[in-house]
């Protein structure tokens, strides 16, 4: 049972006891959206981001909290050294147009529209390097061409260039006229590259789309397909379920040994890297990280106030993955199984709403991105993940023998390929049984809205009344906003 | 001093919270768009990292032309400012044989990130030969080129240029989404279209099926049939 204080004395009644992490990630998703999405100078941006974050407070606090003065201070200067970041990472300079000749590392490569791309770290800048094709992560290349800014999109639902390379941390692109592979990394990336190869050499189809996507972070394009058809487009990224699950063994494995909490995050962070280092797996590896902490001294953290932690530091940190998507989908969905866990209800209420709940939330951002989001998605998640946290280990530990070439590992990944199999039936027959999508439109946007207020509402410690006043006050502004 | 009960200090809270908010929602809106958009390009000199010791001052504005359909050589091709259709097909080796002369009005001006498709003139089962409906006369605007070359082809029809007649048809089975797009009337969107209701329906039993394709009505049909193909069909 929670205590009615936190640690500093604060009650938990108020979002300031129980989650105050969360103004942070309000004040600072909310100064990157008004300084680039509507435009506004930075100072603007950032003291209307803070009132909005003190706004939150206020709404929330029931009785004011005597002894919260050094934790306001505190989250004053978090903000503070956050905003300082924030505007240091969005005022970075772009490159003029001109011509670059550099030699670099070859992160990812991949087909983009009619010619292939890959993103190239040189010494201190990531480009994108169109070219013709033929290099693997892990090469080292010299490229030379003209340099071009990414292009920016002017409507609305448009695919932004600029935003999508910006989110991932590249800095322009290149049109190579000169590409050519001079040498091999020995890191991570050749790594990450040669085990892919040598799971989809060695492993049956699914298997290896699976096993490819949790260790290495690679989709596979049919697989992709199918699970943006059935809503679980997230079982294929890394995310808290596989970070998590490597945490979770790790601690089990290593609980007679000593300094098993370091062992612990040492493999849990050397998975998040393997695994490509996506925002969402950088965003679980950091929430965990906290909670590895938090345990190994004593303390206990809120999983609603870790995710806020994690994602306010990532922004601060790169301030444009408010752009990606993947961290976007990613934080919301795990604020909202955390608030979710936080309601008042029963174990059985909790896991019936928990699946709807995100669904709703997150399918207005789903939406607005990719068009249609499948209605099957709420109710395949209800056994997704309970299904995929038992899968996944069961088909990494049986994939091992295949993988270290022994022969007879077949027989042990085929084992895998049935249950693979097995879920995709299911999954496709509750996709028969549940054709209907749906695109964006005003009501998804305004009832995913209205979900999230409350839900973070009463997660940040709100009372019921306060938690209405909040969504009644938020809709009807927003109402206004949008018309 | 004055008192202040918790119940009042409570509503004082929240109504200075939905202050706080409703100014936030205010000035967002009523300043909205006030602000010019920031271009934030500054010289060369002044980026201060190593790396960029390899970059050289801005290039003279170029543009960049698309160029498909049946010109001996297809692909993306710099051309200088100001120039007219009649540059960029010879940059791209100028017409096949097989190429609708008449469609394109080689003295149309171009610009930048144009795309030029030649049409073939098309061969009708009954042996009359018949022009390609629907011509991109003159150069539009698609999305940005990708790459800027001199000489790759940037598309293909199945069997080669100069096969049998047949093969000059695509195959919306296989043609990939650059392909489709240069067929009359079928942009990038609707090419894109095409390869998802393929991908999510199965191969095309006949080119009727294009119809079920959203955006593709009867004229757009009209326009496509005599140059599309399913298979051998």
């Amino acid at each position: 049972m929670m205590g009615l204080e936190n640690a500093a004395g604060i009650p938990r009644s108020s979002p300031l006891g129980r989650a105050p992490a969360f103004a942070l990630l309000i004040n600072f998703s909310l100064a990157v959206f008004l300084a680039e999405d509507v435009g506004f100078p930075f100072w603007a941006a950032a003291v209307l981001s803070v009132t909005a974050a003190a706004g939150w407070f206020f709404i929330g606090t029931e009785r004011p909290p005597k002894s919260s003065l050094p934790v306001v201070a505190a989250l004053l200067a978090f903000s503070l050294a956050g905003m300082s970041a924030i505007y240091r990472g969005i005022s970075q300079a772009e490159i003029p147009p001109g011509k670059v000749d550099a030699t670099g590392v070859v992160i990812s490569e991949r087909k983009w529209g009619w010619r292939r791309i890959a993103v190239v770290r040189t010494g201190v800048r990531r480009f994108v390097v169109r070219y013709g094709g033929g290099a693997s992560p892990g090469d080292i290349v010299r490229f030379s061409g003209r340099l071009e800014p990414f292009k920016r999109s002017g409507a609305n639902r448009e695919f932004d260039e600029f935003k999508y390379w910006k989110a991932k941390g590249t800095s322009a692109a290149v049109d190579a006229n000169r590409f050519e592979v001079v040498g091999r990394s020995e890191g991570i990336a050749f790594r990450r590259d040669a085990l892919a190869k040598r799971i989809k050499n060695r492993l049956p189809r699914l298997t290896a789309g699976y096993i490819a996507a949790a260790w290495v972070g690679e989709r596979d394009d049919e697989l992709n397909n199918f699970h943006r058809n059935a809503g679980t487009s997230h079982l294929l990224v890394v995310s808290g379920l596989h970070v998590g699950i490597v945490a979770a063994i790790c601690m089990a494995v290593t609980r007679r040994l000593p300094f098993r909490f370091f062992i612990a995050s040492a493999v849990m962070w050397f998975y998040a890297l393997l695994s490509g280092a996506a925002p969402s797996s950088v965003r679980a590896a950091l929430m965990i990280q906290t909670a590895i902490i938090g345990r190994a001294s004593g303390q206990r953290s809120g999983a609603f106030n870790g995710v806020s932690a994690a994602a306010a530091l990532m922004l601060a940190y790169n301030p444009r993955l408010f752009w990606d998507m993947g961290w976007r989908l990613s934080v919301l969905s795990v604020l909202t199984l955390a608030s979710v866990q936080s309601l008042g209800v029963g174990p059985s209420a909790k896991w019936l709403a928990a699946s709807p709940a995100v669904w709703l939330i997150t399918s207005v951002q789903s939406a607005w991105t990719f068009g249609a989001v499948p209605l099957a998605g709420a109710v395949i998640n209800f056994f997704a993940v309970p299904v995929f946290s038992i899968l996944l280990p069961a088909a990494s530990l049986l994939a091992v023998p295949s993988l270290a070439g022994a022969d007879a590992g077949r027989y042990a990944a085929m084992w895998a390929e049935s249950a693979f199999l097995a879920w995709e039936r299911f999954s496709d027959n509750m996709t028969r049984l549940i054709p209907w999508s749906t695109d964006f439109s005003p009501p998804l946007m305004f009832s995913g809205a209205a979900s999230a207020i409350f839900l973070f509402a009463r997660a940040c410690g709100f009372s019921n009344a306060s938690a209405a006043a909040a969504l009644g006050f938020n809709m009807l502004l927003f109402a206004l906003y949008n018309l | 001093m004055m008192y202040i009960s918790d119940n009042v200090k409570k509503w004082l809270f929240m109504i200075a919270g939905l202050i706080c908010i409703a100014s936030v929602f205010c000035v967002t809106a009523l300043f909205r768009g006030a602000f010019a958009s920031r271009e934030e390009i500054i010289p060369v000199s002044a980026v201060s990292q190593t790396d960029e010791s390899a970059l050289a001052a801005p290039e003279p504005e170029i543009w960049a032309v698309y160029v498909t359909g049946e010109v001996l050589r297809p692909g993306v091709y710099e051309i200088e400012p100001g120039g007219r259709v009649d540059d960029a097909i010879r940059l791209a080796g100028g017409f096949t044989r097989l190429a609708d002369r008449d469609a394109v009005n080689l003295a149309a001006k171009l610009r930048d990130e144009a795309h030029i498709a030649v049409p073939p003139i098309i061969s009708r089962d009954d042996g009359a030969k018949t022009v390609a409906q629907t011509p991109r006369a003159a150069p539009q605007t698609r999305k940005p080129a990708a790459a800027v070359k001199s000489s790759a082809p940037a598309v293909s029809y199945p069997g080669g240029a100069n096969s049998e007649e047949g093969a000059q048809k695509i195959d919306i089975n296989t043609a990939d989404a650059s392909l489709l797009a240069t067929l009359p009337g079928i942009g990038p969107k609707l090419s894109q279209a095409i390869v998802a209701y393929r991908d999510e329906n199965g191969p095309f039993g006949d080119i009727e099926d294009l119809r079920n394709v959203g955006g593709i009505g009867v004229k757009r049909f009209e326009a496509v049939k005599a140059l599309v193909k399913t298979g051998n069909r």
